[in-house]
């Protein structure tokens, strides 16, 4: 240690200091009074607290600290989406839209229901999602008289057109009756007005050529139409003429100028399928020119979508999304896959307005006489095809169903018939309470027999034999006549474009193959505009080759709702080559039958 | 496809133009919000959504019940409407603290008057989306008294409401002639668009960018 300056000898000089000062002597009150509490804090906390401010002066170099809170952050980033200029729908054609201007003086009351366009699953793309998602509603079209309908669309017709608008690939598969050709033809106007496509390919079959074109007419009378047909050298002026932005064709055509269409650079931003059925065989030649029209966007219009088996999709779908459904596929996987492809809607879905249409299965028991024949009809045919070995074809089949269907409207020795008498029992009330019914039936024969049979209720008739002149004065005779209580119509003439909607009774007095064709027969009085609930009569011969018909139809309308379970099974499921040899238990050329009756 | 496609690009000037602006909810105490620009006929020609957007706890003490019409008009709305390159006739909204914008813009504002009570106010799951939000959502935008018991107020739209074609709109206070000025530029187009029903359009768009996020 050292004795010089440091903390030494300053630390000594305190202590020196401490010595001489003075002792002072306090004394403190250790009884500090003590409450017993379970832990003490409650009472610490309620305790009162005496804070003392005093002065401080401060020095030259003390300062208040400051904290300053940002409140106003930058502003939040935003994701911007442009879309294309759409001011007003493009003008087309010459005739201006018709129907008179909307009267912009008073306020019009903004529309309730709001259909929206939906973006399909496979528009990936957030921009074109957004495009379609914020579209206005389409009554907001009707509304303002943008574009003008002669007659106010149905909310389910409008669910249509927002559902065909943004698909690339679509079935509208609506039952017959509820406005497919309507909801096409204006989801195309829209289209078209928009500018969002240029060039229509509409293909249907021959015979429906002139309907498209009056359609055209009514809901889309400013769209300029071309309908190809004529010489080759007409029609190939026609394809390629920029004028008409849609086309019409059938399917027929298709096949003759086929190299035009699928190599000389014809594209369309559309091609439109109607009764697209035509193409459910993927190796005709009809499926294969129609696949190959070169085409951006693909729709096709059926209400038969599956008519004998689930492959009849598959068939439509190698059209517009070619690899989405596989032959073979199990049914529900089928239906999943197709769901957002598919708009399905039948009359009970949609028009709740509609009168009830009432099923009454009439079973009924042939008579003896009916029997006899048909059980030796039965037995000697079944023999005679078993027989036919490596021969057997399906026409031999064939003819044995009808030869035994029709003994079962007639016995055709005696004309014994226990449909006839069930018919005329029915006809007794119909016509007492003043009512009209329709008789289907697919032969002629079996009408005039009834006809015949059933004068006092003054039938008429409808069918093949009829010339065409004479058909709609029969119509009107029938409608405006009250002595005629009958129409027997044939399945074939009297299954579409006929409206009897003020007949509540129909007949069905033998099946057809395809429940899509009497569906079709029924709708001529259970449609729009019906005058109450229509009674469908379904006559089936018990213990017969009808009734075996029936139940594997049935079976087929079971499997059938299970592919469309989301939107209704599909009306149409007719009767394949092997289901008819399994009516008989019979072995085809390539071996036994596993589906029988 | 030979026509247009919705990706292609959009044009802005030409024909008269009105924009539509709202906020949601986007849940976790965020707003999302989102801005339509439609032509007279309702077709789109913009749409601007924000990130989500949540109010700091500085900005719930320090704004107070004034939070909403900070958040939802000054910053969202106002972000929203700078971003668009449309010079609208009028800015529309259904949410009365989104009028605050207006003190931003040159634009007028309006809010339309939807008959369901309640319906101005802010979107749903209000209960996590911070005390003053919270507090607020009965006054903004209707008659009913706050939550924490002081005398009704409106947070920005006068009282008298005017007609528009078939609807009914408000205008901030301090910019009473908005009013007449809106009347004058949408006559002509009353009737081609319900002013009401792009707001649906907004709603199901942000929900859908929110899926696609």
């Amino acid at each position: 240690m050292t004795d010089g300056g440091g903390p030494e000898r300053i630390e000594r000089a305190r202590i020196e200091d401490d010595r001489r000062a003075p002792i002072s002597v306090g004394s403190i009150d250790l009884r500090i009074p003590v409450a017993d509490f379970s832990t003490g804090w409650n009472t610490a906390l309620a305790r009162g607290w005496r804070i003392q401010a005093l002065p401080v002066e401060m020095g030259r170099e003390a300062s208040v600290r400051i904290i300053t809170v940002r409140v106003v952050g930058p502003a939040p980033p935003c994701e911007s989406f442009l879309f294309p200029e759409s001011a007003r729908f493009v003008p087309m054609g010459k005739r201006p839209a018709r129907g008179p201007a909307p009267d912009r003086s008073r306020p019009i009351a903004p529309p309730v229901r709001h259909t929206r366009i939906r973006p399909p699953n496979d528009i990936i793309k957030l921009k074109d999602r957004l495009y379609y998602m914020l579209q206005p509603p389409l009554e907001s079209l009707v509304q303002t008289g943008e574009v003008h309908f002669p007659f106010e669309p149905f909310p389910y017709q409008l669910e249509g057109i927002a559902f065909l608008y943004p698909r690339v690939a679509a079935v509208l598969a609506d039952e017959m009756g509820l406005g497919k050709t309507m909801q096409s033809i204006t989801a195309v106007r829209l289209l078209l007005r928009s500018g969002e496509i240029r060039s229509v390919l509409l293909v249907c079959p021959k015979p429906l050529v002139s309907n498209w074109r009056r359609e055209f007419a009514l809901w889309a009378p400013e769209i300029p139409l071309a309908i190809i047909e004529g010489e080759r050298e007409k029609r190939h002026w026609q394809w390629r003429q920029p004028a008409m932005p849609v086309k019409i064709a059938n399917y027929e055509l298709l096949m003759r100028d086929r190299d035009l269409l699928n190599e000389g650079g014809l594209r369309f931003d559309l091609v439109l399928l109607d009764e697209a059925q035509r193409i459910k065989n993927r190796s005709s030649a009809t499926s294969e020119i129609v696949r190959a029209i070169p085409r951006s966007r693909g729709w096709a219009l059926t209400g038969t979508p599956v008519e004998n088996s689930p492959d009849d999709l598959v068939g439509i779908f190698e059209f517009l999304a070619p690899g989405c459904l596989q032959s073979g596929m199990e049914a529900r996987r089928m239906g999943r896959l197709a769901r957002d492809y598919v708009l399905r809607r039948t009359k009970d879905m949609v028009l709740t307005d509609l009168p009830p249409k009432i099923y009454r299965d009439a079973h009924l028991a042939l008579t003896p006489e009916q029997w006899e024949t048909y059980r030796i009809a039965e037995d000697e045919g079944v023999v005679r095809l078993s027989a036919m070995g490596d021969e057997l074809t399906i026409q031999h089949v064939f003819e044995l169903v009808l030869r035994l269907k029709q003994i079962c409207n007639f016995d055709p020795a005696t004309g014994a018939s226990c449909k006839l008498e069930r018919l005329v029992a029915d006809l007794e009330e119909i016509a007492a309470c003043g009512q009209k019914a329709i008789v289907f039936s697919q032969w002629v024969e079996s009408l005039r027999t009834i006809r015949d049979r059933i004068s006092a209720f003054g039938p008429l008739e409808y069918h093949g034999r009829i010339p065409s002149r004479q058909r709609d004065a029969i119509l009107e005779q029938f409608k405006q006549g009250d002595a005629h209580h009958v129409l027997l119509m044939s399945y074939g003439a009297g299954s579409v474009g006929i409206n009897l909607q003020f007949c509540q009774y129909v007949f069905l007095f033998d099946r057809w193959w395809n429940p899509a064709v009497e569906d079709q027969a029924i709708n001529r009085a259970h449609r729009i505009g019906s005058a109450g609930p229509v009674v469908v009569t379904r006559m089936l011969a018990t213990e017969t080759i009808e009734q075996r018909i029936n139940q594997v139809l049935e079976d087929k309308r079971e499997l059938f709702a299970t592919i469309f379970a989301e939107s209704g099974p599909p009306s149409g499921s007719g009767l394949t080559q092997d289901e008819i040899f399994g009516l008989f238990r019979l072995k085809t050329p390539n071996g036994p039958l596993k589906r029988t009756a | 496809m030979s026509g247009p496609s919705p990706s292609s690009g959009a044009g802005t000037g030409g024909p008269p133009t009105v924009g539509f602006v709202t906020v949601v909810a986007g849940g976790d105490a965020t707003w999302i919000g989102g801005y339509l620009v439609l032509n007279t006929l309702g077709r789109p020609i913009e749409f601007h959504c924000t990130a989500p957007v949540r109010a700091s706890r500085a900005q719930e003490i320090l704004y107070g019940p004034t939070l909403q019409p900070f958040l939802f008009g000054e910053q969202i709305a106002q972000a929203l409407v700078r971003k668009s390159s449309a010079k609208p006739l009028f800015v529309c909204t259904d949410l009365d603290p989104v009028l605050a914008v207006r003190g931003t813009l040159d634009t007028p504002v309006a809010r339309i008057v939807v008959s369901d009570p309640g319906s101005n106010s802010v979107g749903e799951d209000r209960s996590r989306a911070g005390p003053g939000l919270t507090a607020s959502r009965t006054s903004f935008g209707g008659e009913s008294q706050e939550s924490d018991g002081r005398s009704p107020r409106r947070a920005c739209a006068v009282p008298t409401p005017f007609e528009l074609g078939a609807r009914r709109l408000e205008v901030a206070n301090r910019f009473e002639s908005d009013g007449p000025r809106i009347v004058e530029l949408w006559r002509a187009h009353a009737n081609e668009l319900d002013l009401a029903e792009p707001f649906e359009r907004i709603r199901e768009a942000i929900g859908e960018a929110r899926k696609a996020a």
